[in-house]
């Protein structure tokens, strides 16, 4: 292996990261025009880019990665780099992604060629977002992922997906104009796009711009992330699309945007400094530093206002969320929540409160996307989404309703389960650092998180089927040769009958690997592991603009 | 209530954007132009400079905008599937007939020339594929008349045609990556950039130009096909 740090391949990563997905664009088309199924070469060339994913963790690899498109550099060109940051998280995304794909969607039987193409232009966009050095270039990405989006939560060609798709275009675009809007300011205030360069210059940039673009782009940002006071969209955004989708909106490319975040807090506008009064375990770094330095005040404002936009998203996050009748639209206002708890982490601005963020996003990254695929198993043999729905359903399947259970756990922050250490380390950070407010929310957000979730696990548990499925809403006539009995299945079966096993193999399969990232994670091995990682990450990422 | 909102919020941008002109005027940027406007020529052999920016220094986000085209083109077909062409009943006049057939040759041509000579002169494989597209849309809206004969390309060749293109502009992308150290790299390649301001000159820039033609005019044809066809 002593090779492959110097080799092509390492060298040029990043760009492959890009291209590779983008290749198979093209390629799905050509491959089925000569016999070989959508579903079987998307797969393989997930895993080919799952693969590619963890190169940088080759030993002895040597990062930053830097990598130009045409070979001009940062200056002239575009310049791709793979920092730790980027490193962290890739692997998260394309994990994301393949397990999406190989639960996939009925929906997906229907038109695979398109769902897979689709499915390849959100995941260049998202290694795209989180690689690329260049302010612009990261529009470009925004926008393919946001295009290949609006398609895919439109999957199911009925009013609902068509609803929902048109209000996720809408407040993606909002959000797309507020993120160029910001990029233009910092373009005309320094002539560059390349993000260390135009740090640099903001130095001396008016403060007027440098406010304006910090103020567009932070709230571009939250838009797509859906924080409060910007979330009203998303429930209904993800209510209309097939469970696959909802799970790579929420697992995936939320994790790229969190990456695509911090590159801009960090690489373009220096950060948040650590908090007065900040922890031994934080190592105490103070002082002020970044282009918004020069008035403390100001910082101090941002932070504040960063912390009200956090605290009110966890609560109302949670509050809406319990009180919704629907999984699907119950786990978006959930999303919401836990994007609050990572911004606490990264408002409050030492390394361990970042890297407990960082932690939490990937964490809550693949327990999402489990609980999105536990939600698309019993639409599937339910026929709806609804919590009452679900009544007796893990009784039939309880491998389902054990994954639940243990992705409920970490989502909610119980121990041993993943998601306890980074809340742990929040709730401490946050309170070392006088946020008291970021504390008293994520605790009391888990106390609020439990009971939604146990509702839809005792529900599960409870005996006997709900007495009238609601039947799927799926024109058979459209589509013959596609199986999908769940309807005839909930009506036909009598009351007590032995259970169907309508889960897909593959299905099961996903699920299965989620289980075992779940444990992973949640082994303290592995969440130690994990949280080393991310508090190197974090201490590159302060320290950078120290 | 809501219209009062949107107004509100597009008025800011608006201003936003006003405000941004004037103070913009005054700033004293050293950005990257400068070295395009003086070293393009010497760097990638195009004489048009947004060419050599479009399909060298920033290829990588033409390949993206190339990209959302064909995304753009995907989602209108997911979402409007149905693939008949009656959209019009009545017979146009015989001079729309007459004057459109007249008219069409040369703009394709004209379409052709804005792409080939896009490293050259004012134009591109994006504005060419636009004027492109066009020729396709006249087509489809003069003589498929009455739903009785399509003369739209068929849409599968067009999805083949734009796959294709796609294909190419990745193709040249890695040929750049193992032949000259970086994805989409040109010159680096060793490839001749010939005398400047002659046709076959900039290297690889007129391959993309072309490929990048292809692309916009066949995706932006299905869009409008597709949308018609509804």
């Amino acid at each position: 292996m002593a090779g492959l740090g110097d080799s092509l391949l390492m060298q040029q990563l990043p760009s492959l990261l890009v291209a590779v997905p983008l290749s198979f664009v093209p390629l799905l088309y050509f491959l089925e025009k000569v016999g070989v199924p959508a579903r079987g070469a998307a797969l393989a060339g997930m895993g080919l880019c799952l693969l590619l994913s963890f190169l940088p963790w080759v030993e002895g690899t040597e990062l930053p990665i830097s990598a130009s498109p045409g070979g001009w550099g940062g200056l002239l060109g575009i310049e791709l780099l793979l920092d730790g940051r980027a490193r962290l998280f890739l692997p998260v995304i394309s994990a994301g992604v393949f397990v999406s794909a190989l639960f996939g969607t009925r929906w997906s039987q229907r038109w695979p060629l398109s769902f897979y193409t689709l499915v390849f232009l959100l995941f260049t966009g998202a290694n795209g977002l989180l690689l690329t050095n260049d302010l612009f270039n990261a529009f470009v990405f925004v926008e393919i992922a946001g295009i290949a989006t609006h398609a895919l939560v439109a999957f199911r060609g009925d009013g609902d997906g068509l609803e929902s798709a048109f209000k996720y275009l809408m407040a993606a675009a909002v959000g797309g104009i507020l993120i160029l809007w910001g990029i233009v300011l910092v373009f005309t205030a320094t002539g560059t796009l390349w993000i260390p360069l135009a740090a640099e210059r903001l130095a001396d940039a008016p403060p007027v711009f440098v406010a304006g673009a910090a103020v567009l782009l932070a709230s571009g940002i939250a838009l797509k992330g859906g924080l409060v006071p910007m979330h009203a969209w998303k429930a209904d955004g993800l209510a209309g699309a097939p469970s696959a989708v909802a799970a790579l909106l929420s697992g995936p490319i939320l994790t790229a945007l969190f990456g695509f975040g911090l590159r801009i807090l960090y690489g373009l506008f220096g950060g948040f400094p650590v908090m007065e009064g900040a922890s031994a375990v934080t190592g105490g770094v103070e002082g002020s530093f970044g282009v918004l330095g020069s008035a403390g005040e100001v910082r101090e404002l941002l932070r504040g206002m960063v912390f009200v936009v956090a605290v009110s998203s966890i609560v109302a996050g949670h509050v809406m969320a319990l009180a919704q009748s629907r999984m699907k639209r119950m786990l978006a206002y959930s999303s919401i929540a836990h994007m609050g708890y990572i911004v606490v982490g990264v408002g409050a601005g030492g390394e361990a409160a970042l890297a407990a963020a960082l932690t939490h996003a990937i964490t809550h990254a693949f327990m999402k996307v489990g609980w999105f695929f536990v939600c698309g198993e019993l639409r599937r043999t339910r026929g709806t989404d609804r919590i009452a729905a679900a009544r007796g359903a893990f009784r039939e399947a309880p491998w389902l309703g054990g994954a639940a259970i243990l992705f409920s756990m970490s989502l909610v922050g119980i121990p041993p389960a993943a998601g306890f250490g980074s809340k742990w380390v929040l709730v401490l950070e946050s309170a070392n650092a006088g946020a008291w407010g970021g504390a008293v929310a994520i605790a009391a957000g888990g106390a609020l998180a439990l009971p939604y979730y146990l509702r839809i696990v005792v529900r599960g548990f409870e005996p006997g089927r709900p007495r009238a499925a609601t039947p799927v809403p799926w024109d058979s006539s459209e589509s013959p040769s596609c199986p999908e009995p769940a309807a005839e299945l909930a009506a036909e079966l009598p009351e007590g009958a032995p259970p169907h096993d309508t889960t897909g193999a593959l299905g099961v399969r996903a699920v299965a690997i989620l289980v075992c990232a779940a444990l992973i994670l949640g082994g303290f091995a592995g969440y130690g592991l994990l949280f080393s990682e991310a508090f190197s990450v974090a201490t590159e990422l302060v320290g950078s603009v120290l | 209530m809501r219209t009062g909102w949107a107004l509100l919020f597009s008025v800011a941008l608006v201003g936003c954007g006003i405000v941004t002109l004037i103070a913009g005027v005054d700033l004293d940027t050293h950005g990257a132009i400068f070295d395009y406007a003086h070293h393009s020529v010497q760097h990638t052999g195009a004489v048009n400079v947004v060419s050599a920016v479009l399909f060298d220094y920033r290829g990588l986000d033409t390949l993206g905008e190339a990209t959302g085209v064909l995304a753009t083109g995907l989602v209108v077909a997911v979402l409007a599937p149905k693939a008949r062409t009656s959209m019009l009943s009545v017979r146009l006049s015989l001079v729309v007939l007459y004057g459109v057939a007249l008219v069409l040759p040369f703009v394709s041509v004209l379409g052709f020339a804005v792409i080939l000579f896009g490293h050259v002169s004012p134009g591109g494989g994006f504005t060419g594929g636009v004027v492109l597209a066009s020729t396709a849309v006249f087509f489809a809206v003069v003589y498929t008349v009455g739903g009785q004969q399509s003369y739209v390309l068929p849409m599968d060749t067009q999805k083949r045609i734009e796959n294709a293109a796609i294909a190419a502009f990745l193709l040249v992308g890695f040929g750049g990556l193992v032949t000259g150290g970086a994805f989409l790299a040109n010159a680096a390649t060793g490839i001749p950039l010939g005398e400047p301001g002659s046709l076959l000159s900039a290297g690889l820039i007129p391959l993309l130009n072309l490929v990048a033609g292809m692309k916009v005019g066949v995706g932006l044809a299905i869009v409008v096909v597709c949308l018609f066809s509804e």
